[in-house]
């Protein structure tokens, strides 16, 4: 997908954006009670919530969908900035073998030439923040590397810990990139985008939206030789 | 994650009844670790700073922190409530976990007031923190309990739903 795609790709989605950005709090959603709630029908909602699912900001299944509410309340320019990062994460691939730590040193052995790794693993390292748990890494080819794995027992799913995403956009700016996916991928990883803006400010250029009360999360977990 | 457990269990040996909550919580249910590096933990009875200093905890009277022997930040629930739910109903229906073959266990918050808690907490990283526990360990979930915990029939629906869309 190029710029001008992406761009095309995201101002599609914008109604849907806005529409998830005015939904009232709630851990999950049901089509059928939203109805009388945003004034739209079930049909309308549905298709809405399929576009920000496109481009990762909502599960949904069988009538009901959560939202990445931390993601989805960024200005629109910070959405510009992480669309890439957005598009990478719904395409990734997730490998496990024996579902523990070992599966992440097999493939840190193994990286292939090029690779790139980002999210927890890598915000652990800026920040020591949080612990990590999976290994996302940026390949070129995706299913060259993915076959590799395979041959070695490793089987594609939901749990496993080995995640292979595409490049997508820029990473000509690496902290920017892994700041950049961690607002994308939203969760956990948003306290970790939040803990690199905290320790390396000057280095970021995206500026984000953080709640007061993440920020103060963040500062008081963050170990004390972490902020520069 | 090894370590956030040996901590946990060196907690345990140090005060009596403490019952994990939070995070450690989600990492000692699910198997997996990803948590800061702080442990939430309820007790039954205030744990007076004399007693914390006598077991070598560091108190930073400034910022309002505690820290173990080995430099992890402590939050100590000890009164009131967690998202609507008692702390003596936490600790009267804690969950032993098994630690190792030797008999070791951590006590911590039952699964299904962990899920109501994170549930009620509601930000992000509790869904995330839902989405593990309902792939990890959605089906030992004990639903009557859940409905027993929950402040309304709404409430249960809406958790319900919340790890169904979750479950693999």
């Amino acid at each position: 997908m190029n710029a001008h795609e992406s761009i095309m790709t995201l101002k599609k989605a914008r109604d849907a954006i806005v529409f998830a950005q005015e939904l009232p709090p709630s851990p999950i959603y049901n089509i059928k009670n939203l109805e009388k709630i945003v004034n739209l029908s079930a049909k309308t909602i549905k298709r809405k919530v399929v576009h920000l699912e496109e481009i990762g900001l909502a599960d949904y299944s069988r009538g009901k969908f959560t939202i990445k509410k931390e993601v989805i309340s960024q200005p629109y320019t910070v959405l510009q900035n992480i669309f890439p990062s957005l598009m990478a994460l719904k395409k990734a691939r997730r490998f496990g073998r024996h579902y523990k730590t070992t599966d992440i040193n097999f493939m840190k052995k193994h990286l292939p030439k090029g690779s790139i790794i980002t999210l927890d693993h890598k915000a652990h390292e800026l920040t020591k923040f949080q612990t990590p748990l999976n290994l996302h890494v940026y390949v070129n080819d995706v299913k060259k590397v993915s076959k590799f794995l395979k041959s070695c027992g490793f089987r594609e799913g939901k749990r496993g810990k080995v995640v292979l995403l595409p490049k997508i956009g820029s990473f000509e700016d690496p902290i920017e990139r892994i700041f950049l996916d961690c607002v994308a991928n939203g969760g956990r990883s948003f306290l970790d985008a939040t803990a690199i803006m905290l320790t390396h400010k000057n280095m970021i250029k995206t500026r984000a939206r953080f709640t007061v009360d993440t920020i103060l999360k963040v500062q008081e977990d963050l170990p004390n030789d972490a902020v520069h | 994650m090894m370590q956030f457990i040996r901590e946990a269990v060196r907690i345990s040996q140090d005060f009596e009844n403490v019952t994990f909550i939070g995070a450690t919580a989600v990492m000692l249910h699910a198997g997996e670790p990803r948590q800061s590096w702080d442990l939430d933990f309820v007790v039954a009875k205030q744990i007076a700073m004399d007693e914390f200093l006598d077991k070598g905890y560091k108190i930073n009277q400034q910022q309002n922190k505690i820290f173990t022997p080995r430099n992890y930040k402590i939050d100590v629930y000890h009164e009131r409530n967690l998202n609507g739910i008692s702390l003596d109903y936490i600790i009267r229906t804690a969950t032993s976990i098994p630690i190792d073959k030797k008999g070791t266990t951590v006590n911590t918050i039952s699964l299904e007031g962990l899920i109501v808690t994170k549930f009620r907490a509601g930000r992000d990283q509790d869904i995330e923190d839902l989405q593990r526990l309902a792939v990890r360990c959605g089906t030992q979930i004990n639903w009557d309990e859940i409905k027993y915990l929950a402040k309304s029939d709404i409430e249960y629906a809406l958790i319900k739903q919340t790890i169904s869309l979750y479950l693999v």
